[in-house]
């Protein structure tokens, strides 16, 4: 079967920096993948190279089996880009941005004000619809955005950090929308910083770093590897320099991270073997004062692939 | 009725709608429009009581000359900086992706907003014709140069929007947008302050323009056809800047180009018809053989896959114009453009177009000279730019490049030959060259110009062949993969 969408060796290079590095994956319908990274990663390039906006010197991107480079046109009628930002038209209204794209992806006079009521309606703006662009909060200007790229009802929607700048209740919103929408059966590619957001509504993820997928796949796969091991934190009076120099020595430790004022431990091993290393920390004379550990969930896997490391 | 209604609604271009109602309702039109007015009103007042009172033989000309400086000041700023701030808009207010990727073709975006400033140049038209009408229930204006001047003005007005969308789609920064603007601005305050300067002496009859009749009519026609051209080549211009460097964004300017040249020798017949002198004739050939070189102006990527795109976009009927094939890669375009850089000038040469045919001999070493100048000017650079190795920014640079080499070399020569005792003898000063050829001076031969030109024409030519044949090749195995990929499709 064809995927929705495939990106094929995709690399893109600006000058001596290499922003997209032979990259690979796919999207199904109806699923929701999440693409993450670091600052500088990648992850926008790719998308705008996905919505037609940038060409890739190297490799190909097909969309329901059509290249993006061949049928450019005919493409971007199977996508719905959505950036980090929406751009505001001056003294225009909801309404008349709106009609202005639904008029720009060939809607005809009859079917255009349906579908614009359809998209205000689905993003719950309806009531503000003679409101002017530039008097929207964050939370609305991005239900708008919403709408826009829905449009001309595409099969594949790329949304940029659609969830930056949100408070928690449109979070929360924004995120019923977008699984409404996977059940309609569209594919969806999403980044975000917010990896407890797409935890919750991911099927998959790509995690980018440099420029080069360093892990794509299902979350349940890519989290069972790791969910073997326990996430432990530990804070202790003395300082964390310490606390690493004797974590180094502890058998069964495999990764450790400072975070706060504490640190992070990949640990292997059952409840006996977390209650020895606790152990073993008392009688090298360091006292812990917090102590909590739980399986690693999608945050974890993401550290854990990445070095956080810019381009 | 209904089904008018709706063909009608799916030919509107959504830009022009859009940027309609952003102008009327922007503060921008709006305050303009009232002063302009409000100097219409104020000037008619002071003109009024002035002519009156003195009684001028010529009070219909000074009061049509103040409407109508109003007038140009509209045309030419007012007009050209709403379109500029609507296409720069798009940049700042982050619009410009959205509309990119939104189903409407770059031309498409242009064209809409040349259609939302013509429209506003017609509503300031409207404003004013009262003004203007005014002026001819005095004395002394002539009706029929009052409204050529006027149709100049308005065509003008629209062309400079077109220019003003121009120079906002060229600056891809804040600050080199801040810089165009600045530019811009200057550009059509100087040139307003012209044609007010100009067109008042043709009004007030200083014998500026000495055509009647058949000859003025003719003149006209001309100038308002290459005009017309010209604008259709820079939309084409504009409208490839706006996307990416695609093979077919080039193939539009090319396609704009011959039509221009086609136009000019048209221009030229009319002219030499009415005036058959050589001096002319050779002013014509070297004006076609500059229009000519904006035939050859290279693509930015020559990437496989942007032919395939190129190729695709042919295939889907989005480009169906005559001879559209001809202007892709591998179509043979070398050669046609060669053919008619050569053949459309001395086409003037072989049939002269007037009674009194001229000697072949006058003015032809000249033409030799703008043929070489022009080969080498812009087939070295495309040459240049069809190199596996040349990067889409050096192809940008060789691509504007061609646009100024005339100018630049020969200001290059002269800066070159500032400490001699002719600094206009150095031999790279292509401008010279050819008005020296054409006056039968020694500078073509003794400088080396023309062999230098010569040797860099004959190379760029030989480069260039050998370049259309691997094209061609190229084209063919396209061609080829496109089957293919079509046939894969249905399978």
């Amino acid at each position: 079967m064809t995927a929705l969408l495939e990106v094929r060796g995709l690399t893109r290079k600006f000058g001596q920096l290499t922003a997209v590095n032979n990259a690979s994956f796919s999207v199904g319908a109806g699923e929701i993948w999440g693409f993450i990274g670091p600052n500088g990663a990648g992850k926008t390039t790719t998308m705008r190279t996905i919505a037609t906006l940038d060409i890739p010197d190297q490799g190909d991107i097909f969309i329901e089996g059509r290249s993006v480079l061949v049928e450019p046109q005919r493409t971007r009628q199977r996508i719905g880009f959505m950036p980090d930002a929406l751009g505001t038209y001056a003294d225009t209204t909801i309404y008349e941005y709106l009609d202005f794209f639904a008029r720009a992806v060939g809607l005809s006079q009859e079917l255009r004000p349906q579908r614009v009521r359809e998209v205000l309606s689905f993003t719950d703006l309806g009531k503000l619809c003679d409101r002017m662009m530039d008097s929207l909060s964050k939370g609305m200007s991005q239900r708008l955005c919403l709408a826009k790229t829905l449009l001309h009802d595409p099969a594949l929607l790329i949304l940029d950090e659609p969830a930056a700048g949100l408070d928690p209740r449109a979070r929360v919103e924004f995120r019923e929308l977008i699984r409404a929408l996977a059940s309609q059966g569209k594919g969806i590619l999403i980044s975000s910083h917010i990896l407890s957001e797409l935890s919750e509504v991911c099927d998959g993820v790509v995690v980018i770093e440099k420029g080069s997928i360093v892990r794509e796949g299902r979350v349940h796969e890519l989290t069972k590897n790791i969910s073997e091991h326990e996430m432990l934190f530990i804070r202790t009076l003395e300082p964390v320099h310490e606390l690493e120099r004797a974590l180094a020595e502890i058998p069964g430790v495999l990764k450790t991270r400072q975070e706060k004022s504490g640190m992070v431990v990949e640990f292997q091993g059952e409840e006996d073997a977390i209650a020895d290393l606790l152990q073993a920390l008392v009688q090298r004379n360091l006292r812990p004062i917090e102590f909590h550990w739980h399986k690693a969930d999608l945050e974890e896997l993401f550290l854990s692939f990445t070095e956080g490391n810019l381009q | 009725m209904s089904r008018f209604l709706q063909a009608l609604d799916r030919k509107i271009n959504p830009v022009f709608v859009k940027e309609i109602r952003q102008s009327l309702r922007g503060r921008f039109f709006r305050t303009a429009f009232f002063m302009a007015l409000a100097a219409a009103w104020i000037t008619t007042l002071f003109v009024l009581s002035n002519g009156l009172r003195n009684g001028e033989q010529t009070s219909g000309q000074w009061f049509f000359l103040w409407q109508h400086g109003i007038y140009i000041l509209t045309s030419f700023i007012v007009i050209p900086q709403l379109a500029n701030r609507g296409m720069s808009a798009e940049r700042e207010e982050n619009t410009f992706d959205a509309l990119m990727i939104s189903g409407l073709s770059p031309a498409r975006i242009v064209m809409g907003k040349v259609l939302a400033a013509s429209v506003l140049q017609g509503l300031f038209l409207f404003a004013f014709l009262p003004f203007l009408s005014l002026g001819f229930a005095f004395f002394g204006l002539d009706l029929a140069t009052s409204l050529i001047i006027l149709l100049f003005t308005t065509v003008g007005g629209t062309g400079f929007a077109l220019f003003g969308i121009l120079a906002a789609c060229l600056a891809k920064t804040r600050a080199s947008n801040n810089l165009m603007q600045g530019m811009f601005t200057i550009g059509t305050v100087g040139l307003s302050m012209s044609w007010i300067g100009f067109s008042s002496a043709v009004i007030m009859d200083l014998g500026l323009v000495s055509l009647f009749g058949g000859e003025l009519f003719a003149g006209v026609a001309v100038t308002l056809l290459l005009w017309y051209l010209f604008l259709y080549w820079t939309f084409a211009f504009t409208a490839a800047t706006l996307t990416h460097p695609e093979e077919n964004a080039s193939a539009r300017i090319r396609f704009a180009s011959l039509l221009l040249s086609l136009a000019a020798l048209l221009g030229a017949i009319t002219h030499l018809s009415f005036v058959p002198d050589p001096e002319i004739l050779n002013i014509w050939v070297v004006s076609i053989l500059l229009f000519t070189m904006l035939t050859h102006i290279p693509s930015i990527t020559e990437e496989d896959t942007l032919g395939r795109r190129a190729l695709a976009d042919l295939s889907m009927k989005k480009w169906r114009r005559p001879g559209m094939s001809l202007f892709l890669k591998g179509g043979n375009r070398g050669v046609a453009f060669f053919l008619l850089s050569l053949g459309i000038p001395f086409l003037l040469y072989l049939f002269p177009v007037s009674s009194s045919p001229f000697s072949p001999s006058v003015g032809f070493e000249g033409v030799i000279a703008a043929l070489f100048v022009i080969l080498a000017l812009t087939g070295t650079p495309s040459l240049l730019s069809s190199r596996a190795s040349a990067s889409p920014r050096r192809r940008m640079f060789l691509r504007l490049f061609i646009l100024v080499s005339l100018p630049f070399i020969s200001l290059i020569s002269i800066l070159l030959g500032m400490g001699t005792k002719d600094p206009f003898g150095f031999p790279l000063n292509a401008i010279h060259l050819i008005t020296s050829a054409f006056g039968e001076e020694d500078y073509a031969y003794t400088s080396g110009a023309f062999g230098l030109f010569g040797i860099f024409a004959l190379v760029a030519f030989i480069g260039n062949l050998s370049r259309m044949k691997k094209a061609r090749q190229e084209r063919k195995f396209i061609l080829r993969s496109l089957t293919l990929t079509k046939q894969d499709g249905e399978d």
